[in-house]
């Protein structure tokens, strides 16, 4: 997948991902990274990383019992919007493109 | 690979580009991927795979829009710290001549030229792109071990100020109450702007090292201090108290010392300024240029 289009929808599956509920860095990675088998771990951590620099989804430290201590991240009021802006624009690509044609 | 020498790999590209305060955050984080990822019964060879080859993670992890920039404007600041830093030490040069041989306690010119050399190197190191270097980390270190040296001088100037003021009286012979006034304040103010060249030096690289914007505030303080002390040192190692009067003394003064400051801080502005435009503009183009926000750390 090239640069740009898989950024935005890496960035919009992330945020969706934690929109559902409260995730710790590596179940993430896992759950983007089995669904986007082509794209290093990494790139996943590196849209997650930029997402909470610019304030749409926080962290906090935080570990279940027994365990090592863990890094959650929640969605914020910011990123909710992001997302909701992302939801609409990925729509609107998906209905330009079938209404050529293109298959889905 | 295994997970050190991942670790270590990513850690000697990221520090590349960021800050040491970031690659601590990222590599604990990828430390936590490690622990979870071996928790679940993964070998290292595999999260390693998985996580991709270290340069392409550091890279992802980069900002690729805003660094060149930003070492553009770095290394504007790092031909004049170097710049500075020479000066400084012929400063130094010139004014134990006249200060010292009155019977300083100590010769610490040796002392204050090796911290001021290294700078120097380090300054111009960085200026022509070196930056990538390891050696780039120890920058802060060494300006705290020179923060330190300046305060030791600044203690010593103190002791040499208690000196002059009781030999003023005798040097002074035949100028005028200026000269002695000058003659008294002079290295007070040699030891003061030493002592606030230190702090504000400190503090400039304990906020460049933590990549804080004040950084290149902190840096003008500093130019300005220092060129303070150069000037008042160098209007106390001119002065002949027998043949100048107290206008050309008050006159002098003002010309070594308060204009070349002004000046300083004058271009020191307009040239920020500049390349603050340029930064801006850079960036716009840079705008343009993405769709998605390809802006990590």
């Amino acid at each position: 997948m090239d640069g740009q289009m898989k950024k935005g929808v890496l960035e919009m599956c992330v945020l969706f991902e934690i929109s559902k509920r409260e995730v710790y860095g590596y179940e993430l990675l896992k759950t983007i990274g089995g669904l986007f088998p082509e794209i290093d771990r990494s790139t996943v951590y590196g849209v997650l990383r930029r997402l909470n620099a610019d304030g749409k989804t926080e962290s906090r430290k935080g570990s279940v019992s027994g365990g090592p201590p863990r890094k959650y991240y929640r969605i914020t009021e910011k990123g909710q919007a992001a997302l909701r802006n992302s939801i609409r624009e990925w729509h609107l690509l998906r209905n330009a493109a079938a209404q050529l044609g293109i298959p889905e | 690979m295994d997970r050190k020498t991942y670790l270590k790999k990513l850690a000697g590209e990221l520090r590349k580009t960021c800050t040491e305060n970031q690659v601590k955050d990222i590599l604990s984080d990828y430390s936590e991927f490690f622990d979870s990822g071996t928790a679940e019964g993964k070998s290292e060879e595999r999260l390693c795979r998985e996580f991709g080859p270290p340069e392409q993670a550091a890279r992802e992890l980069t900002d690729r829009n805003e660094t060149p920039a930003k070492r553009r404007g770095m290394r504007f600041a790092d031909i004049t710290c170097a710049a500075l830093t020479v000066l400084a030490a012929a400063a130094f040069a010139a004014w134990e001549k006249p200060v010292l041989q009155n019977g300083g306690p100590v010769e610490f010119l040796p002392a204050l030229l090796f911290p001021l050399l290294i700078q120097a190197v380090f300054s111009l190191r960085m200026a022509i792109g070196v930056p990538a270097h390891a050696g780039y980390r120890h920058v802060p270190r060494v300006q705290a071990a020179f923060f330190v040296l300046m305060a030791a001088a600044a203690a010593v100037i103190c002791y040499e100020i208690v000196h002059l003021v009781r030999i003023a009286d005798e040097v002074t012979q035949g100028g005028s109450t200026f000269c002695r006034f000058l003659y008294v304040f002079a290295p007070w103010g040699i030891a003061a702007s030493l002592l606030l060249a230190s702090v504000s030096e400190v503090l400039f690289f304990l906020y460049a090292a933590h990549g804080h914007p004040k950084a290149r505030w902190m840096f003008f303080s500093d130019t300005a201090v220092f060129t303070l002390f150069l000037n008042l040192t160098g209007a106390l190692s001119n002065i002949d108290f027998n043949t100048y009067n107290g206008s050309a003394v008050l006159a002098s003064s003002i010309l070594y010392a308060v204009l070349p400051s002004f000046a300083a801080a004058i271009l020191l502005l307009l040239l920020q300024k500049i390349s603050a435009s340029r930064r801006k503009t850079h960036g716009r183009s840079d705008e343009k240029g993405r769709t998605g926000n390809v802006r990590p750390v």
